[in-house]
């Protein structure tokens, strides 16, 4: 059987190749091992509450709302924040995978999804497979030079928990934009809109430079704050 | 060589020149302690290193102090020696007081030799300003 080709599907199909040409030139290439840049690192614009974010902010307790003493990320800006160890990056066709020295925590993130699935499980989990609901379900897709990362049904907690303890609750819904600047530095923009906790999006920017150190297992182990050992 | 045991932390506090209002820690206050005492155990581990010294006050009582660290990993990275605070070390730490009971961070300590040991961390020390 023989298909005629008409003016307008060889258009469609010229277009299509454009669009992938194009979606494949977008892809800024991000793979690599990635350590904080302390000249610009956690930086968060003033937080807007609304009156139960901030009744969430004053009841908050280090010593008893901190999982990270259990090894677990508080929220997606506690795994980007973390100073002391590394991020890394890995590209393929049709994922992304963003691993986490801290608590050996790894995203595993689709690309070019029809949105989220109606059921979703969180897309980071530990060594062990634990689940870590607190950072959500992901999909990504490139734009510009940019890959975007947008998450939702966060486990209620809070954003970070260095320093500061922005909230988050089921409805927060993030927007990462990750790209590569001029000098070869990892950018890492994030939009937080959480409408029971903030009346304006939290805005965070970190920085990373290409690392020299091997991406290793970190090895968590919990500490008992409650009890005293360490 | 210290006066094994002799706690003299307590009786001053000396100002934290950078602190300002931002350095406000979730855990620790500004007011560092400087006392004597023998570590009796180490844990190099992560998400803290830690140990645990021990302490003789005045009227002759003695309490344990949780000293917490940097995470190993950052410790590595950094080229501390693991080997420089062991158990049944005395030594003469400084450090910033825990909110809860007991702790303290770890900001230096002096061996019997006279050596001095850090810490060190880019971005703690930006914080701190």
């Amino acid at each position: 059987m023989r298909f005629k080709t008409t003016l307008g599907s060889r258009l469609v199909g010229v277009s299509l190749l454009l669009g992938w040409q194009a979606n494949v030139l977008a892809q800024s290439n991000l793979e690599g091992i990635w350590s904080i840049d302390p000249s610009l690192f956690f930086e968060y614009s003033e937080p807007q509450y609304t009156p139960e974010g901030q009744r969430r902010v004053d009841s908050y307790n280090p010593q008893t709302d901190d999982p990270s003493y259990g090894c677990i990320p508080s929220g997606l800006g506690r795994a980007w924040d973390e100073p002391d160890t590394s991020v890394k990056i890995e590209q393929y066709d049709d994922y992304v995978l963003i691993s986490y020295e801290m608590f050996d925590l790894v995203r595993t993130i689709p690309l070019n999804q029809n949105g989220h699935p109606i059921q979703t499980e969180p897309s980071t989990q530990n060594i062990d497979g634990v689940l870590m609901h607190s950072m959500g379900h992901s999909i990504a897709w490139y734009e510009d030079d940019a890959l975007i990362i947008e998450t939702l049904d966060y486990a209620p907690g809070y954003v970070t928990t260095l320093r500061r303890f922005p909230p988050q609750s089921e409805a927060m819904r993030s927007i990462e934009r990750i790209s590569v600047d001029d000098e070869d530095r990892l950018l890492v923009e994030i939009s937080y809109s959480d409408p029971v906790n903030y009346t304006e999006p939290l805005k965070a920017t970190n920085r990373y430079y290409r690392s020299d150190f091997d991406f290793v297992v970190y090895g968590c182990e919990p500490i008992d704050v409650a009890g005293g050992e360490h | 060589m210290f006066n094994k045991g002799l706690l003299f932390g307590a009786l001053f506090f000396v100002p934290l020149v950078l602190s300002a209002h931002h350095s406000v820690a979730l855990n620790f206050s500004d007011e560092i302690v400087t006392f004597e005492g023998t570590v009796v155990s180490v844990k190099w581990i992560n998400p803290h290193g830690s140990f645990v010294l021990e302490v003789t006050n005045q009227d002759g009582t003695s309490e344990e102090w949780i000293v917490e660290m940097l995470a190993r990993i950052a410790l590595q990275r950094q080229g501390f020696d693991f080997d420089a605070i062991q158990e049944g070390d005395q030594i003469q730490l400084s450090g910033r007081v825990g909110y809860r009971e007991r702790t303290i961070i770890f900001g230096e300590a002096v061996l019997p030799d006279g050596t001095i040991v850090r810490e060190r961390s880019p971005v703690r020390e930006r914080f701190r300003k």
